[in-house]
């Protein structure tokens, strides 16, 4: 049986591989991201690089409310905390930068993108552990996308990840150098991450459907480039105030403004 | 009539003709209709649109599975296909040389082998020559000798060569099937996915309404093989009771449940749907195959019936009553004393084999009905199997004396929903049958006399006073913080604290009374031996003893006192009219006395004799002592009628009374829980002909869960084939339950899943004190999830008889309850039967394991603060490590007694596999041989056990348990 397929297959070979060679010939663009494997859900297959006119959003977060105060974290349990740090280190939760604006504040794009999917990328996300404190504290990953948890420090930290719409983890890294390699399939806003012997410590990760999120910098801004012109509803997340929302419309090859302000 | 025939006839024959050709005519139809109404069957309708129903899922399915083909998984073996292919055709030369030589070849070993065969025979032949030669004597020895060995040598010969050759042609195979095995194995990948849509093209062919279909199940011809056709289940061992006799279970349920067993027909229109759970029943692989349980040994209904109207359906409701008229000309069949049972009550049919098994989870409502038995005491007046042995449900009033007084008694028994709306007690009195003018004073004066005789009969013991004045903050802090949560309440029904996740009567948290105005009810002497001890009061309670100090007891006294109902405080008792009672007593006394005796007994005694002898035999007609014990009446039997077999008592047996109720057992059994009295209604009798089941004041809920825990009680034999198999293990496991149960552990621990009340109290305040909710959960009662596999027994036995403290830091503690020998080798079995643990009395069963030194050295460095730092977080010899306590591990020193080895290797491999949410992180996340990140940096990095995490971890554990040996 599997002999006589043999010469048939044989006999087919020269057609088979006219048909083979036949299709395809076109290479990527060289720009493109190197994208791994298609996102797990459907829809119409959107490459950011590659949308003609493309728009983007771009804005501030404002905070108006009155300065928290800060908590000033207190390390002494673990000497080697201690040690890591030069002078005070202060609670991660609220950030008002010198400007009133707001950092740390996790913007994505919430609505207007249904019925499109993205390629996952191919670039790990890194959250790092340094001097007893997450680097980031807030961190974006789109759904499937590599985050690495990684230990600067020379003392022990559990990372303990608490979804509840993922797969969580709760590893320990005793030792400097450790990695842990994780992806998120579902996207979730968001999952705490807290160390349980150094109970100061604490991160937050966005997990996003589409790769339209970003984190504001320590002027409040922030901005998203290289989406489809569109309606969009924009969110941003704050650890401590909540979220906001804000509908947009971007138009081709122009940024549009979303300003959000946060108050108490 | 054209003319008339000739001749002299008796009778007109034109007319006759006509007549007869009428008769015929009129018999032809009769037959045909005959023949046709045989034919024309409802199940053969249901078949046919159930054969259209089954097409389009079929399809679908079909259209799913090609759908679902792995189009990756297929490319990808396509692409084997091809590229074995073409690179065979590539070898294609060397593949026929391969074939070529491996036919020479095969040739070779033949010629070897027989070559071989007959040199073997040459062999044997001479070996016998030689023998009888030697045997005969004489100088043919020698020779033949020679000649023997001369055919061994090429026996040896001639092996030695067979076995060359069979070595060249496996070689020559092996080249081959390395050219083929890449094309085999996608040729196979790919026929294996094509199985499943081949199969579904199969049964599509077979639903197909063609010719064939059409002659098959033809009138007349359907006598041969139809394919519409009656389905049937017999089953010998679970036979019908037809009233005396017992017939084989013939259920032809499926001849319309057409897609019973397809899972692919959840949620279809009835009669199609699939069974909701076949996890559970109907299909093979369930632990109630179709094939062995049948439909109607658990349904009921008529199980050969094969029409709507003659299975004796029974609607769930009315709507559902007046659709199945419309539909089905539906009609309650009468005289069949098992109607299908309504959906809302089928679970009542698993009583019948699963009358032994304590939990049952999988019938929510069964359960939860017989939880109410249990907890309402139902059982103190009506005998019923499972609760022979049950404790009394009420507290023993053998010293209520010391514990509150006859005024707030009286209240209590006159109305005791009054003071505490959510207690299980029922109303004796102001129900339906006693609440005229006559009955209003005559409960003043029954109520009045049982409780003399209650408290006449009572005996003093000796109270402990606190020392000084407690303090009800801290009391109030205690209550919350010590564990007394688990099982009490100490809220008002209605207001907001009152917890609505759990049902009152049967929640974990409802195990004790509601503490809510307890301050008014009891006196503060009582109260504070009641916590220190309870045993002492009551020796047969189940309140464990939560090891109070002084000044802890004296603390919660405090607050618990402050609890009070202000409307039951400096009550008095009753005016009582001595005239009726006389006239009650005289009532009772006529019971056993004649007139004349009875009158001069009455009249010979004082007011105080009166009312303690009415109280005494009032309480035996109430059958308080069916709940509580009370002193006198030792040994006295139930007062109701016994319930164990009444779900199958002949409805003609139940008395309605003038009530306009449906004639069914559940319509008698409702109406008696929800209003007992009302079969008085209308009819007139004396005052102790009167009804005297009280009333426990239920909801609807409550009187449907019970109304089905008491209709599974039949008096069908069941076979033991078709009872859960009595294993040791699951005797060992049902024992435990039994314990867990009577003593609520499930209040504060999980258990198989279910329990941990506590917890949601304790998450409540943790989170008030500002922690997340898993931080909070950290100061809960441990989990017990594979604690059986988890501890030793002796450790288990020794820790559930005198608690020791794992976990120091908690506010909450593990009560002493005082176990048996007995009780306690019962929970330390039931853990580890849960877990399939080895036991001491198993012959496999062994802990003892020396740890080698070197295992245990390298543990120690592994869990030093240089590597995996166990003791920042772990208790190491009583020593705390320096974070918050919400963080911190149990005593490592504690393991070599408490821990097994095997689990301890486990879980420090992957914690959240045994406890997810532990706080417990893994530190091995991949096992596979020299992967471990840990090497010993105190000496150069130098690897430690070849960094094998499985090896690291074994050494880890050895380390552990040799801890507390040191
Ligand atoms: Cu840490």
């Amino acid at each position: 049986m599997t002999r006589k397929l043999l010469a048939v297959t044989v006999a087919l070979l020269p057609m088979i591989t006219v048909i083979a060679c036949g299709g395809g010939g076109e290479t990527p663009p060289a720009d493109a991201p190197a994208a791994s494997t298609p996102a797990a859900s459907g829809g119409e297959m959107i490459d950011p690089a590659t949308i003609a006119d493309a728009g983007g959003v771009a804005g501030s977060v404002q905070f108006a409310g009155s300065d928290p105060e800060l908590q000033v974290i207190q390390m002494a349990a673990d000497p080697y905390c201690l040690s890591s740090h030069s002078g005070e280190v202060v609670a991660q939760r609220v950030m008002v930068n010198a400007n009133g604006t707001l950092a740390q504040i996790f913007v994505y794009v919430k609505e207007g993108l249904e019925g499109k999917s993205f390629a996952v990328p191919a670039e790990a996300a890194r959250l790092d552990q340094q001097g007893c404190m997450y680097m980031p504290h807030v961190i974006g990953l789109q759904t499937g996308q590599t985050l690495i948890v990684s230990n600067s420090d020379d003392t022990l930290h559990n990372v303990n990840a608490q979804p509840s719409n993922n797969t969580g983890f709760n590893i320990g890294q005793p030792v400097a150098g450790m990695e842990y390699e994780h992806a998120f399939e579902n996207p979730e806003i968001m999952i705490p991450v807290k160390c349980d012997v150094h109970p100061w410590m604490s991160a937050y990760i966005g997990v996003v459907a589409n790769p339209y999120f970003t984190i504001t910098d320590a002027e409040g801004n922030f901005s998203i480039d290289r989406l489809p012109p569109g309606d969009y509803v924009l969110e941003a997340w704050s650890e401590g105030l909540g979220t906001q929302t804000i509908n947009v419309t971007v138009a081709p090859n122009e940024t549009a403004e979303a300003n959000f302000s946060f108050g108490t | 009539m054209a003319k008339k025939r000739k001749g002299v006839y008796y009778y007109d024959i034109d007319k006759l003709n006509f007549i007869f050709a009428m008769l015929a005519i009129a018999t032809l139809i009769g037959v045909a209709w005959m023949i046709w109404d045989d034919y024309a069957r409802e199940w053969k309708s249901y078949q046919r649109q159930f054969r259209v129903i089954e097409t389009e899922v079929t399809q679908q399915q079909l259209a799913d599975v090609e759908a679902q083909v792995d189009q990756q998984e297929l490319t990808r073996l396509q692409q084997q296909r091809d590229s074995a292919e073409e690179s065979l055709a590539a070898q294609q030369e060397a593949f026929s040389a391969l074939q070529d030589e491996l036919v020479s070849a095969q040739k070779v070993l033949d010629q070897a082998d027989q070559e071989s065969r007959f040199a073997g025979s040459t062999f044997d032949a001479r070996r016998w020559e030689y023998e009888e030669a030697a045997h005969a004597g004489g100088g043919e020895a020698p020779r033949q000798l020679a000649r023997m060995e001369e055919a061994a040598a090429a026996v040896a010969e001639t092996r030695a060569h067979l076995e060359e050759v069979t070595t060249e042609r496996d070689r020559i195979q092996g080249e081959i099937d390395e050219l083929l095995a890449n094309l085999d194995d996608a040729l196979a990948g790919l026929a294996s996915m094509a199985r499943e849509i081949e199969r579904l093209q199969d049964r599509l062919d077979d639903l197909r309404f063609g010719f064939v279909y059409a002659v098959r199940n033809a009138p007349m011809l359907d006598a041969l093989n139809p394919s519409l056709r009656i389905k049937q289940a017999v089953i010998d061992d679970l036979p019908v009771d037809l009233n005396f006799a017992g017939a084989p279970r013939v259920d032809r349920c499926e001849t319309c449940h057409l897609g019973i067993a397809n899972p692919a027909l959840e949620g279809q229109q009835q009669p199609f749907a699939a069974h909701p759970r076949l996890d559970l029943f109907v299909a093979d692989t369930s632990p109630h195959p179709m094939g062995e349980f049948g439909c109607s040994s658990c349904h009921l209904g008529k199980d050969r019936a094969t029409s709507f109207v003659s299975a004796v359906h029974t609607p769930d409701s009315e709507s559902e009553e007046h659709r199945w008229v419309d539909e089905h000309g539906w009609a309650p069949t009468h005289l069949w004393e098992w109607p299908m049972r309504p959906s809302y009550e089928t679970e009542a049919s698993c009583l019948k084999c699963h009358m032994d098994d304590t939990w049952l989870p999988d019938a929510p409502v069964l359960e939860y009905g017989l939880e109410l038995v249990e907890t309402l005491g139902c059982y103190g007046c009506h005998a019923l199997k499972r609760f022979e042995e049950a404790r009394n449900t009420g507290p023993s009033l053998e010293h209520v004396g010391v514990k509150t007084t006859q005024e707030w008694a009286y209240g209590w028994v006159s109305d005791p929903k009054g003071f505490r709306p959510d207690t299980p007690m029922p109303s004796f009195f102001g129900n339906e049958n006693n609440s005229d003018e006559y009955w209003q004073s005559r409960n003043v004066v029954e109520a009045d006399s049982m409780v003399a005789y209650v408290f006449e009969s009572s005996t003093d013991i000796e109270l402990e006073t606190p020392s000084r004045g407690g303090d009800v903050a801290s009391g109030l802090q205690l209550f919350e913080s010590v564990g007394c949560q688990g099982c009490h309440i100490a809220d008002e029904p209605g207001s907001e604290g009152f917890p609505t996740d759990e049902p009152r009567f049967t929640g974990y948290r409802f195990r004790g009374p509601n503490l809510f105005g307890i301050g008014s009810k009891v006196n503060e002497d009582w109260l504070y031996t009641w916590v220190k001890g309870p045993e002492h009061y009551w020796a047969e309670t189940v309140m464990p003893n939560l090891r109070l100090t002084d000044t802890e007891a004296t603390d919660l006294t405090a607050y618990l006192m402050s609890l009070r109902q202000p409307g039951w405080e400096n009550q008095s008792l009753p005016e009582v009219d001595e005239a009726l009672r006389d006239d009650v007593l005289l009532e009772y006394l006529r019971n056993q006395l004649s007139s004349v005796d009875a009158e001069a007994r009455l009249a010979a005694m004082d007011n105080h004799e009166k009312r303690l002898l009415l109280g005494q035999q009032l309480i035996a007609r109430y059958g308080c002592n069916g709940c509580h014990t009370i002193p006198g009446f030792e040994g006295s039997g139930r007062i109701g009628t016994e319930l164990s077999a009444w779900g199958s008592k002949a409805v003609a047996q139940l008395d309605f009374g003038l009530l306009d109720l449906p004639h069914e057992r559940r319509a008698f059994l409702e109406q008696k829980l929800e209003a007992p009295r009302s079969f008085d209604d209308g009819k007139v009798k004396a005052p102790q002909e009167l009804t005297r089941m009280p009333d426990f004041v239920l909801t609807d809920e409550e009187v449907g869960a019970i109304s089905t825990a008491i209709l599974g009680y039949t008096d069908e034999e069941i076979p033991d084939s078709k009872k859960p198999e009595k294993t040791p293990r699951r005797e060992a496991i049902e024992a435990g339950r039994q314990l867990i149960d009577k003593y609520s552990c499930r209040s504060c621990h999980i258990l198989e899943e279910r329990g941990g009340a506590i917890r949601t109290v304790i998450a409540e305040q943790g989170m008030a004190e500002g922690r997340t909710r898993p931080a909070a959960l950290a100061f809960a009662p441990p989990n017990l999830r594979t604690q059986g596999a988890r501890t030793q027994p002796d450790w288990l036995y020794t820790f559930l008889h005198g608690p020791e403290l794992i976990r120091p830091w908690l506010s909450v503690r593990m009560p002493t309850y005082g176990f048996t020998d007995e009780e306690l080798n019962t929970l330390t079995m039931y853990f580890a039967a849960v877990d399939d643990a080895p036991y001491p009395f198993d012959e496999k069963f062994t802990l003892a394991h020396s740890y080698p030194r070197d295992m245990v050295r390298a543990g120690d460095r592994l869990a030093s603060d240089d590597i995996l730092k166990c003791f920042r977080c772990h208790v190491r010899e009583g020593v705390t490590p320096a974070t918050d306590p919400s963080q911190w591990g149990p005593d490592l020193a504690l393991a070599a007694d408490r821990l097994r080895f095997e689990w301890l290797q486990d879980w420090i491999a992957d914690p959240q596999a045994i406890m997810p949410g532990t706080s417990m992180p893994q530190y091995f996340t991949d096992l596979s041989p020299g992967s471990s990140p840990y090497v010993d940096r105190v000496r150069g990095n130098a690897p430690i056990l070849d960094q094998d995490p499985v090896t690291q971890i074994e050494a880890l554990a050895s380390y552990i348990m040799s801890l507390g040996q040191r």
